[in-house]
């Protein structure tokens, strides 16, 4: 038997569920997309499962491009912005996001240049075996073969890295993993927070202040 | 036409060749004992924080000079210049009479990622020399600055020129803007005052790591497919388990004197185009008019001949004297050329000042 507080409760829940509006609306289309992400993953997993054989590779292509429009589609729905009581842990976690994804991209950016870098040092070697230019004595032992991958390499290597776009592209991933592992401690000092743990911050708060009374003292004791 | 002209069958034979050999290396670097860090006896005589002050007990009848100090750079550790006893540089100058002392600056913990510039040059350093000068009652002593050490060195020089009574700089540092500095140019996009925020002190490995990039190939896959040229080598493992032991050995860098370091030396090259102060005192390398020795590496890939030369021009020094080593960064400290030439080319130097 509910008692009359209860009663209300549920008859408004009831009222809100039935009768819709905006903000209802929405929290239903946020659990029908949450669901739907695993129904996509559900639906990859099975049409990978039914692939003909031969043509495996193209169709898993395939379906990653459609698996990735489809769950960049839904994140996107479910996105709303920070509010309520838990709005800091969006926040935060939409920046730990946001700083993850720039490292991505950064590291993408390396590796491109990494690639290119190994492009062009194969090209150098065939050129050094085979191109008009080839002098020097005949190769004829792998260790031979690859040292001069080792200095073909390192010339590409040192083409790309004296560049400007080399030298931005690992600033750029320094700072981008700078920036996610800030990230990645803010959020786990705010659970020691929680917990009422000492976090780094605070330790590093206390040795900031033990050297700087360290350095008033000498300094009192030089006077 | 082509060069390449590889047998198959010579091919597998030489792959199964280079197996075995590379199996045999790696057994007996495992059989090897962990190398140990500097071969010749000291005596710890002074102490500050972490930093160390070693003098080096005496292997030959004094040259009756002033004593040396050896101040080495912040990243890696010192026992490079005293690796083993036939790769020495201490012993060298020991064995010139030379009553040689060393600055370990030991390993920062996080506790001291506020030490800063100032700390470094003119706490630490400082109160070495200061220690050194009150023991052996002098007014000044000879000071030998490796690599970043040497940049070091010459502030602390350029701030306190009457207790230096001469200055060698060896693979030193001074002008961080040359087209060569390749490390330089890779630095200047950074935000190293974030970084510092966010990693507190900067680990050994992200420096590591720096190091390697400068020659990827040749610092990794090459250098370790050498070890079946040694494999049978005992002495030659050894060497390459020594060297490997100290390349790795990085010290984290405590994080207030790191981003100084880049921010002033290679981002703004305050050395060279002026503004640097420590400890609230201008650095100007004018004031520096003791005189100078300054030892450079032809084949430096990290500290370019080009880094380095242009400390002439810049020292208030009247005898300013320049010398080239024919070799690389490490070759000038365990070349077997070296072991001879440089503490020949730093004690006959000293002999005449």
């Amino acid at each position: 038997m509910s008692d009359p507080w209860t009663e209300a409760q549920e008859a408004l829940l009831r009222q809100a569920v039935e009768g819709g509006g905006e903000a209802v609306r929405r929290i239903r289309q946020f659990g029908e997309d949450y669901f739907g992400i695993t129904q996509e993953l559900w639906k990859f997993v099975e049409s990978r499962a039914s692939a003909t054989p031969g043509t495996q590779r193209q169709a898993a292509a395939s379906g990653l491009d459609q698996l990735r429009d489809s769950l960049r589609e839904k994140f996107e729905r479910l996105y709303v912005p920070a509010f309520a009581p838990l709005h800091g842990q969006q926040l935060a976690g939409e920046r730990l996001m946001a700083t993850t994804m720039r490292w991505q991209r950064a590291t993408a950016r390396m590796s491109d240049l990494l690639a290119a870098v190994a492009a062009d040092a194969v090209e150098r070697l065939l050129s050094a075996l085979t191109g008009p230019e080839a002098s020097g004595p005949p190769v004829t032992t792998l260790r031979q073969l690859h040292d001069l991958w080792v200095e073909c390499g390192e010339r590409a290597y040192a083409a790309v890295a004296r560049g400007d776009d080399y030298a931005a592209a690992q600033a750029e991933l320094l700072m981008a993993m700078v920036e996610m592992r800030f990230e990645q401690r803010r959020a786990i000092e705010d659970w020691a927070r929680a917990f009422n743990l000492p976090t780094r911050a605070e330790i590093d708060a206390i040795h900031r202040r033990l050297h700087e009374l360290a350095r008033s003292i000498r300094e009192a004791q030089k006077r | 036409m082509t060069r390449l002209a590889i047998d198959a069958a010579q091919a597998a034979a030489e792959i199964a060749e280079f197996s075995r050999r590379f199996a045999v290396g790696a057994r007996a670097l495992a059989m090897l004992e962990a190398p140990q860090a500097g071969c010749s006896a000291r005596d710890a005589v002074h102490q500050e924080d972490r930093i160390v002050l070693y003098r080096y007990r005496p292997q030959a009848q004094s040259a009756g000079l002033a004593p040396l100090l050896i101040c080495y750079a912040l990243v890696n550790r010192p026992y490079m210049m005293d690796l083993q006893p036939n790769r020495s540089l201490i012993r060298g100058l020991l064995a010139r009479g030379l009553d040689v002392y060393l600055v370990d600056w030991g390993y920062p913990e996080p506790a001291d990622r506020f030490l800063d510039l100032d700390d470094y040059v003119n706490r630490y350093l400082g109160g070495c020399i200061e220690h050194i000068r009150a023991t052996q009652g002098i007014p000044a002593v000879n000071l030998l600055g490796v690599c970043q050490g040497g940049t070091l060195a010459l502030c602390y020089t350029a701030l306190h020129p009457q207790a230096v009574r001469n200055l060698v700089t060896m693979v030193t540092p001074v002008d961080f803007h040359t087209p060569e500095n390749l490390l330089s140019k890779w630095i200047r996009g950074v935000d190293v005052d974030r970084m510092v925020e966010v990693l507190g002190n900067i680990p050994g490995e992200l420096l590591n790591a720096a190091f390697l990039s400068l020659m990827p190939l040749r610092l990794t896959s090459q250098k370790y497919a050498g070890i079946a040229d040694i494999a049978d080598d005992p002495d030659a493992l050894a060497n390459f388990l020594r060297m490997e032991n100290w390349i790795f050995d990085s010290p984290d860098q405590a994080g207030a004197a790191f981003a100084q370091f880049v921010r002033w030396f290679f981002q703004e090259n305050r050395l060279v185009l002026g503004g640097l102060a420590l400890g609230g005192r201008r650095v100007d390398l004018r004031q520096l008019d003791c005189p100078v020795l300054n030892i450079h590496a032809a084949q430096d890939h990290l500290v370019p001949p080009s880094a380095s030369l242009p400390l002439g021009g810049l020292v208030g020094s009247r005898d300013y004297t320049g010398f080239e080593f024919d070799g690389g960064h490490i070759g000038i400290y365990v070349s077997a050329k070296a072991q001879e030439l440089l503490p020949r080319t730093i004690a006959e130097w000293l002999e005449k000042r």
